[in-house]
């Protein structure tokens, strides 16, 4: 049977995962793989819903892994916020946007340095990063933002701040 | 993508924890997605190459060689080496940069690791970092793309301009 390995990302997975699923399967059949890395089980009402990362729209669970776009080394997104109300801090102003849970901290950065934004130019743009407020974590740009949540609380705030170059030496 | 594999009757703890670890999914992502390679295994030691941007007279990948002794729980060191001669790099052909790419690649302090708080040698001394650096201190609940992603970060940044040898001085 011929298989495809797929970069599991979620709701109470923590580290990005590798999956192993049949070529032939379903979009559905990510939840269960999820469920075996710590993914919850839903409840209260909410259902997982699965996302392509850095794609605005949820896939159908009754698509296969072929029709929705996932190959082999493909990335997906499992949660139960459909949405993540993102905001980011910056030189004393703050800006929101909702974003889908799938959605990496890189895109995240480019949205919020973009000239609608905060609108740095792209040297001041590398030299920044996103840290989650009120902590020194950093996630790496390939992150999704869903990671970094949990329901009931769809929402997450994160600091542009300046990377630091390391002193000691002369 | 799979590596050369030292043949090893028994391999001890903390070499069976780094091979899982490059097995998985943050180390195979940044792989798949060329930001590192992993060539070989020889414990406590392995070689791993990060890519860099493309810059006059660089290269388009830095090779580290890294001591390993008791991972994760250790921090790792790594030193830029030398493929053909199996040996460390000149310093003439380290990487350098303007600011931050010239501080952590700082051969003038010590030529068989770099000055970054992830590094076993260079935190030696510079308990200061902890708070200062937080991001970048080694956590051993981590993995080894925890150093690997700084490194990354550091040769695709705006800061790197190439080679020491050829750079303009930082």
């Amino acid at each position: 049977m011929e298989t495809i390995q797929v970069f599991l990302q979620g709701e109470g997975i923590g580290a990005i995962r590798l999956i192993e699923l049949p070529a032939s399967a379903r979009v559905r059949d990510i939840v269960a793989a999820a469920a075996a890395h710590g993914f919850p089980a839903a409840a209260d009402g909410n259902t997982a819903v699965i996302f392509a990362e850095d794609s605005d729209d949820a896939l159908s669970t009754d698509a296969t892994l072929e029709a929705a776009g996932i190959g082999h080394h493909g990335s997906v997104h499992v949660h139960r916020c459909t949405k993540i109300t993102t905001t980011v801090h910056f030189n004393g102003g703050s800006r929101v946007h909702s974003f889908v849970p799938g959605t990496t901290i890189g895109r995240v950065k480019h949205w919020a340095v973009g000239e609608d934004v905060f609108n740095l130019t792209p040297v001041d743009a590398a030299e920044h990063v996103l840290q989650i407020t009120g902590t020194q974590d950093r996630p790496d740009e390939d992150i999704h933002i869903g990671t970094l949540v949990h329901v009931p609380h769809c929402a997450i705030e994160l600091d542009l701040v300046a990377k630091v170059r390391v002193e000691g030496y002369r | 993508m799979t590596a050369p594999v030292t043949v090893s009757l028994v391999h001890t703890p903390d070499e069976r924890v780094f091979r899982a670890h490059v097995s998985g999914g943050a180390f195979l992502r940044g792989a798949v997605r060329g930001r590192w390679r992993l060539v070989s295994i020889s414990w406590p030691y392995a070689l791993i190459t990060v890519s860099a941007a493309p810059r006059e007279h660089g290269v388009s990948e830095l090779l580290l060689r890294f001591d390993l002794s008791n991972y994760p729980n250790a921090t790792p060191t790594a030193a830029p080496w030398d493929a053909e001669r199996n040996a460390l790099l000149d310093p003439g052909r380290w990487p350098t940069g303007h600011s931050r790419v010239a501080s952590a690649f700082n051969p003038g302090w010590n030529p068989q690791a770099l000055y970054l708080p992830c590094d076993r040698l260079a935190i030696a001394g510079h308990d200061p970092w902890r708070t200062q650096h937080p991001s970048m201190i080694w956590s051993p609940t981590g993995d080894i793309t925890q150093y690997l992603r700084i490194v990354h970060e550091l040769l695709n940044s705006s800061d790197y301009t190439g080679p020491r040898s050829i750079s303009p001085r930082a």
